[in-house]
């Protein structure tokens, strides 16, 4: 995979979980875009008078769950705790 | 009486977008309607504070980001750079958005707009682009030589020699390989782990003091708890990136790690409890009976995984098998590389 993809992916990571609220709200364009990288249902449209929409907002939390599993991005305590695990040697009773 | 709000964009005067040879800027105008007095505080000197209900309601609902056409024809990414709120009636409020390109260039957003910390919440001040962080790592093993064994597991002499007092017991670290000179030792396959971990940063923290930070901490090893493991147990290898002007900018910096050890006179070796969480008992025990326990001079702690354990031989009487041997007569540990604070890897 492409650095640049990786890194649009931390873009969006990193965008979800610095947004305050339970939802990310999003351009209908932007919401396409993010849509090529991970497909995401809305969770609320807001439209306008003619039903147009005009902005999408998107659950964060699903957001970011989907982000990481599928590009394999952890937090800092994730990594810690991975790192442990596979570090940890043999059991010594073994 | 829970909040609704409904959103609605104004005809027309939104949308005005500028782009100039510094900058890239585009306005909207949106009305939030809602009952905020409803949910307002009403405080007897001052009055309700609908005004933060309003502009509550106006976070929750602004996009933090916005994509537009470049002129080369590609896109970039605009980042909230400001939001005003007026009343309009008190049930409605005038909301005023700009999106810019970031300080910076796009720097502080990794060129793609995320906004600026005033609207990145609670967490703002660390970085943007630095919250995520990919890892891969490889567990494998190389031959090495050991000179001493973990313990005989069976000694004999030849049929036929009337003294047959062995000089090693059953579980008892021997040397392996005696010649003349010294002990040659055997090939063992040790274990090694090395992990990579990415950081996603930002172009304008990428700079050539920070790249000369990390030539200078290259071949050190952690003085400090480093994701988890202990003290002087992590060594830090190499770190490779290529900077971006547009961009986050994936740097991925190289690692491997050696279990920290303490030497006890016994003749079993125990490793670390593989549930033990706690950096300051993640060490193991080499047992060597040769010689009195020894921990790093003058702490009391483990030793390094990164030191160098080193044994001289000489030919000595065995009294009771009457035989003469090679024996351990000199254990040296040799500090092989300097610790530094890897907190300044800025990870």
């Amino acid at each position: 995979m492409s650095n640049e993809i990786q890194s649009n992916v931390n873009m969006w990571l990193s965008l979800a979980s610095k947004t305050n609220g339970k939802t990310l709200s999003l351009f209908p364009s932007d919401y396409a875009t993010l849509n090529k990288i991970t497909y995401i249902l809305p969770a609320r449209t807001i439209r306008d008078k003619q039903d147009r929409i005009t902005l999408v907002q998107v659950d964060k939390q699903e957001l970011i769950k989907r982000l990481k599993s599928m590009f394999n991005f952890m937090t800092k305590e994730e990594i810690t705790s991975e790192l442990k695990e596979i570090s940890n040697g043999p059991d010594s009773n073994s | 009486m829970a909040l609704t709000v409904t959103l609605e964009e104004q005809y027309r005067d939104s949308r005005e977008f500028s782009v100039s040879r510094d900058n890239a800027e585009q306005r909207f105008t949106f009305f939030i309607c809602g009952n905020f007095l409803d949910e307002a505080l009403d405080d007897p000197t001052y009055g309700p504070d609908d005004d933060l209900v309003a502009i509550k309601a106006a976070y929750s609902v602004i996009p933090p980001l916005r994509t537009v056409p470049t002129y080369a024809g590609g896109e970039m990414v605009l980042a909230l750079a400001s939001l005003s709120v007026r009343q309009i009636a008190p049930d409605e409020w005038k909301i005023e958005v700009t999106y810019d390109i970031p300080q910076g260039g796009g720097a502080s957003g990794g060129g793609y707009g995320v906004p600026d910390d005033t609207y990145s919440g609670p967490d703002a001040g660390e970085g943007n682009a630095t919250n995520f962080y990919q890892i891969s790592f490889n567990v494998s093993a190389s031959l090495g030589t050991r000179k001493q064994s973990l313990g005989a597991i069976a000694c004999q002499k030849a049929t036929g020699i009337a003294n047959t007092t062995v000089p090693y017991s059953p579980g008892q670290p021997s040397p392996i390989g005696h010649t003349v000179d010294g002990v040659d030792g055997a090939d063992v396959y040790l274990r090694e782990f090395s992990f990579d971990i990415i950081r996603y940063m930002p172009p304008s923290e990428l700079t050539v003091a920070y790249i000369r930070r990390l030539y200078r901490m290259a071949t050190t090893i952690n003085n400090g708890i480093f994701f988890g493991f202990p003290a002087f147990s992590v060594l830090f290898l190499e770190a490779s990136a290529s900077s971006d002007l547009f961009q986050v900018v994936p740097v991925t910096f190289s690692f491997k790690m050696r279990p920290n050890y303490v030497l006890i006179e016994s003749n079993s070796t125990i490793l670390q409890d593989p549930n033990e969480d706690d950096p300051a008992l993640m060490f193991d025990q080499i047992g060597d009976p040769y010689f009195p326990a020894a921990t790093r001079l003058g702490t009391g702690l483990p030793f390094s995984g990164w030191s160098q354990l080193d044994y001289r031989y000489r030919p000595a009487p065995d009294d009771a098998s009457k035989m003469y041997l090679q024996k351990p007569y000199l254990r040296t540990v040799h500090k092989m590389y300097e610790a530094s604070n890897f907190a300044r890897l800025e990870i």
